[in-house]
């Protein structure tokens, strides 16, 4: 792997005024980092959620430096891109390093630390997480744990904010001593040991002295568990730990599905029908203009009428409950649990557990599932993940629309719908592997403790994540209704429709204005939804409808992403799978529909 | 008292004697004379879970039953 792509800006190398946030994964380096420097990047419960550095500018001293979120690492041995990378960062020659221990996992942190010590780069470190030691009735001396590694040591809870302002004063200081204090030059870091040098078993003898560190600094009182700790570990023992995990998967759907279902009924759609559109209607009728541009404006299909059917009323309530949740999910640790439990599932795909927090945060938007997979150990691991997501994995905006077509009618075909989209995850996951060279690791993977998400946190997440979504979403949302407005109020639509008939009416079965659904879905996934909603489709027409638009094209962005994250051939192999197995699978389904009609 | 450790009791304790090499499994913390607890195992073809002093981490059944453990 050439160094240029895991450091894609080669000048931050050579900037002088750095420091870097440095601790082994999930210790919260990415919470530092947002209340450090005021960008806000996302931070989770589980390894693996920071897959490339962060950039940030702190004021120390009145001097800017730069921040830099390194990706968590167990070690420094180069063996993955993110210890690369973590090297790559340590040679750069920083100003100072701002290590993040965790007090949860004293050990193995201190272990990490100890391989950065030996860079002689000045060090402060936050003892994080502290309150969950104290829960597990871990009793820290600070004061000898300083000693004993030889740096200032400041107790944090950094979700709460506590601890940052001496945090940021001890980093101070330590600035503030002439850089010419340690002995830089002798830097025995990437050296395999010598004779008489301890470093020729280097990894065991940090995890001895590791040890030794604990046995002295650490007190443990022996108190009961915690109720959420004992909540954790029954979570993790197969039973009942499967069975709770299936429960708390079908209450974060009821709450999405029902909710929003309520939120639509009560409030979205009067105030859309009875509020906005009509306003827009009166208005329109008051201005003179010819009737095609009123019609585009507020017609069937106008802009100010589906632009609110369909965003307002039918995709926001799902993303915003859907993020509520899922945040809820991703900061609690409950996710690696679910990991470990079906990977056993998982696997029989010819994939690992570990993938499936990836799939999870797919049935948010594939973008940010498809970057996740850059943790994934093997290439072939990443597009195998990558293809399931773009092939059978709704979006949350699509899930809203599929769910406010199927569900009004029945819920039987919502579940016909979803066995089918398990159906061509199962198929995706198991052709791929075996069309792909490669092999794919087993699971290695570390559970967190069980935490309630902090509050302030958990809300500043679920903001940032509807802002993105905002500002992301709703261009695409735009430009797709525009298109949709032009395409059916000038009669364009009726030109593609009859021009696409023999797809659309005779081998799909749907009536032929249900080309707006292949059109528009190029551009957004429930784009593809929201025509079928207001086209009287009966039973077997709806399903159809759902499951073509539930595997055809991702959308832009996500092509978008494939090509930057893969390139341009991977990203047209998987937009053109989906097209075709959209296609071919509605159209069998459709066809042994009218069969078994005809039968029964 | 030799076993692989996918097979291992659950709910002991253990030594480590020997690990396929795999860079992450020694960084992560299991490495040769490494002491660790067996906590449960996943049948169908699922991982095993195990306890380090101060971590919990699961680990696949096929590198798994290439972990030798001997009882202490």
């Amino acid at each position: 792997m050439a160094c240029h792509e895991l450091i894609e800006d080669r000048k931050i190398l050579t900037d002088e005024n750095k420091i870097l946030l440095m601790g082994s994964p999930n210790v919260g380096k990415s919470v530092f980092f947002s209340a450090f420097t005021n960008i806000h990047v996302v931070s989770s419960n589980y390894t693996g959620t920071t897959v490339s550095y962060m950039k940030g500018t702190l004021r120390l001293n009145d001097t800017d430096y730069s921040l830099i979120d390194v990706p968590g690492t167990y070690s420094l041995t180069a063996t993955s891109e993110a210890e690369e990378v973590a090297i790559q960062f340590l040679s750069s020659k920083p100003r100072a390093i701002l290590f993040v221990l965790n007090a949860a996992d004293l050990e193995g942190s201190i272990k990490l630390a100890l391989e950065v010590l030996e860079y002689r780069i000045p060090v402060v470190a936050a003892l994080n997480l502290s309150d969950v030691a104290q829960r597990q009735g871990k009793n820290i001396n600070v004061r000898l744990l300083e000693k004993e590694l030889g740096i200032p040591i400041v107790p944090t809870v950094a979700v709460k904010n506590q601890g940052l302002k001496e945090l940021r004063d001890k980093l101070e200081e330590v600035l503030a001593l002439k850089p010419s204090g340690g002995p830089y030059a002798e830097n025995c870091a990437g050296c395999a040991g010598c004779s008489g040098c301890p470093k020729g078993s280097a990894m065991l003898s940090n995890w001895e002295r590791a040890k030794e560190i604990v046995s002295v600094c650490v007190k443990e009182t022996n108190g009961a568990p915690s109720r959420l700790d004992r909540f954790g570990d029954a979570l993790l023992r197969p039973w009942p730990g499967v069975l709770l995990s299936v429960i708390i998967l079908l209450m974060s759907l009821g709450v999405v599905v029902g909710a929003g279902k309520a939120l639509r009924a009560v409030l979205l759609l009067p105030l859309v029908n009875q509020g906005i559109v009509p306003l827009f209607e009166r208005l329109f009728s008051s201005i003179a203009m010819p009737e095609v541009l009123n019609n585009i404006l507020i017609g069937q299909y106008g802009i100010f009428r589906i632009s609110f059917e369909w965003i307002l009323a039918l995709v926001m309530p799902y993303v915003i409950l859907f993020q509520l949740v899922f945040s809820f999910l991703e900061d609690s640790g409950i996710l690696p649990r679910m990991a470990v439990l079906f990977d056993n599932v998982m696997s029989r795909l010819g994939i690992q557990g570990g993938s499936l927090i990836n799939i999870m945060l797919g049935f948010g938007c594939a973008v940010p599932a498809i970057i996740g997979t850059r943790v994934a150990t093997t290439r072939k691991e990443r597009l195998i993940v990558t293809s399931i997501v773009c092939f059978a994995v709704p979006c949350i905006s699509q899930t809203g629309a599929l769910f406010s077509l199927l569900a009004d009618y029945s819920y039987w075909l919502l579940l016909a719908v979803f066995l089918t989209g398990a159906l061509v995850f199962m198929l995706i996951s198991i052709l791929t592997g075996r069309m792909l060279k490669g092999k794919v690791d087993p699971l290695v993977i570390e559970i967190p403790n069980l935490l309630i998400p902090e509050r302030k946190a958990y809300f500043k997440k679920f903001f940032v994540r509807v802002k993105q979504f905002l500002t992301e979403a709703e261009g695409p949302m735009m430009v797709a209704v525009v298109f949709a407005a032009l395409l059916a109020e000038t009669g364009a639509l009726a030109g593609i429709s009859n021009f696409l008939k023999p797809l659309v009416s005779g081998w799909l079965g749907l009536p032929p204005e249900a080309s707006m659904s292949l059109i528009l879905g190029i551009i957004r996934r429930e784009m593809s939804v929201a025509p079928l909603l207001s086209l009287n489709l009966n039973g077997l027409q709806m399903y159809v409808g759902a499951v073509v638009s539930l595997i055809y094209v991702p959308c832009l962005s996500v092509f978008g992403i494939l090509a930057k994250e893969f390139n341009f051939k991977v990203a047209l192999s998987i937009v053109a799978g989906t097209v075709f197995t959209a296609l071919t699978l509605g159209g069998i389904m459709n066809h042994v529909g009218l069969v078994l009609q005809m039968v029964f | 008292m030799k076993y692989n450790l996918y097979e291992a009791e659950r709910g002991k304790e253990y030594i480590v004697t020997d690990t396929p090499d795999i860079k992450l499994l020694s960084s992560i913390g299991i490495f040769k004379g490494a002491r660790i607890k067996k906590e449960h195992t996943y049948r169908f073809g699922g991982p095993v879970s195990v306890s380090l002093s101060t971590r919990k981490i699961a680990i696949g059944k096929d590198i798994a039953e290439k972990i030798r453990v001997k009882g202490e």
